[in-house]
């Protein structure tokens, strides 16, 4: 591969790093209750190139360079106020189907009854089926 | 007397009948309005999917599908109303009076379900109502993780417009219940 090449997909992968910063993979730390939530998103840097014709090296290259930068979750950190040690941190993979079960059952459901609390209740049957005469 | 009383009727029909037509229109909107949510809600991820639905249920006190069946058989209902009106303007205005007897009773029968159920039905759309008032307020509390940039614009922005659109309702449905009592009162 030429020197100019390499340098130039140096320079495209610099450039998709300048984009995606650390605050991009970590998100915004989530208090509710007993609980700090992290959620850790991945960064996905491709770089692709193409072409290139046999020559003197320093001569000329030919072809095209591509990139490209995606960011997706892939784990929630939870950290348990007053519990010290490893055993106060935990680590939920949100890649997966087997962990998705574990997740909804213990992070989704304190997380959403935190954020959507609902004090109602649904109406009692017997005024529903009063409803039902209209 | 008679006379009267056929004059009070001939001026309080037509107000009646709009007015029972619109709450027909605004139920039906209702209807429409909860369908677009559920169906909204299908594209929403899985695991949200079950909170969101839980949550409009304990807020709004029924599920979506029974406010659709709910809003569309008030819809019926004021259709029933309004058409049963309309026949006793009719007679009044063919100076059919003998045949206001029997639309008395045929507004009275289709009006009746609403009249029995008036206050839990506006008990219901009221807490509607509400929870699409303090919509905006509960979008600040979820973090941008669970709640797109879209869904929170039409939380802050729509919501208030539904609310709104239910409050109108719930007062058609005072001045209605007023408006028929006074016509069943005309018999």
């Amino acid at each position: 591969m030429s020197q100019k090449m390499i340098e130039s997909l140096r320079a495209v992968t610099d450039e998709i790093k300048k984009m995606l910063t650390v605050k991009a993979a970590v998100g915004e730390p989530i208090e509710i209750e007993d609980k700090v939530l992290i959620p850790i998103f991945g960064i996905g840097v491709g770089v692709g190139g193409g072409g290139g014709f046999p020559g003197k090296e320093e001569e000329s290259w030919g072809g095209g360079l591509g990139g490209g930068g995606g960011v997706s979750p892939i784990a929630l950190i939870a950290v348990f106020k007053g519990v010290p040690g490893p055993e106060g941190v935990k680590i939920y993979s949100l890649k997966g189907p087997s962990t998705i079960a574990q997740i909804i059952s213990q992070v989704v459901p304190s997380l959403l009854e935190k954020f959507m609390p609902s004090k109602g209740k649904p109406l009692p049957e017997e005024k529903k089926e009063k409803l039902k005469e209209i | 007397m008679e006379g009267e009383k056929y004059e009070k009727l001939s001026q309080l029909l037509p107000d009646t009948i709009k007015l029972c037509s619109e709450i027909a229109d605004g139920a039906k909107q209702l209807s429409e309005g909860v369908r677009n949510f559920k169906e909204g809600l299908k594209k929403k991820p899985f695991f949200v999917r079950p909170f969101v639905t839980r949550d409009f249920e304990s807020g709004t006190g029924l599920k979506a599908d029974e406010w659709i069946d709910l809003a569309e058989r008030t819809s019926r209902r004021f259709q029933s109303i309004a058409d049963a009106l309309q026949k006793a303007q009719e007679h009044l205005s063919a100076s059919e009076k003998e045949k206001l007897t029997e639309d008395f009773v045929n507004i009275k029968t289709v009006a009746k379900p609403f009249l029995d159920n008036y206050d839990l039905l506006i008990e219901t759309l009221s807490r509607f109502q509400k929870y699409m008032a303090e919509a905006p307020e509960r979008a600040k509390s979820i973090p941008k993780t669970f709640l797109s940039e879209e869904d929170r614009k039409m939380m802050v922005e729509e919501s208030p417009k539904a609310a709104e659109g239910i409050k109108k309702l719930v007062k058609a449905l005072d001045e209605a219940k007023t408006k028929i009592l006074e016509v069943e009162s005309l018999k």
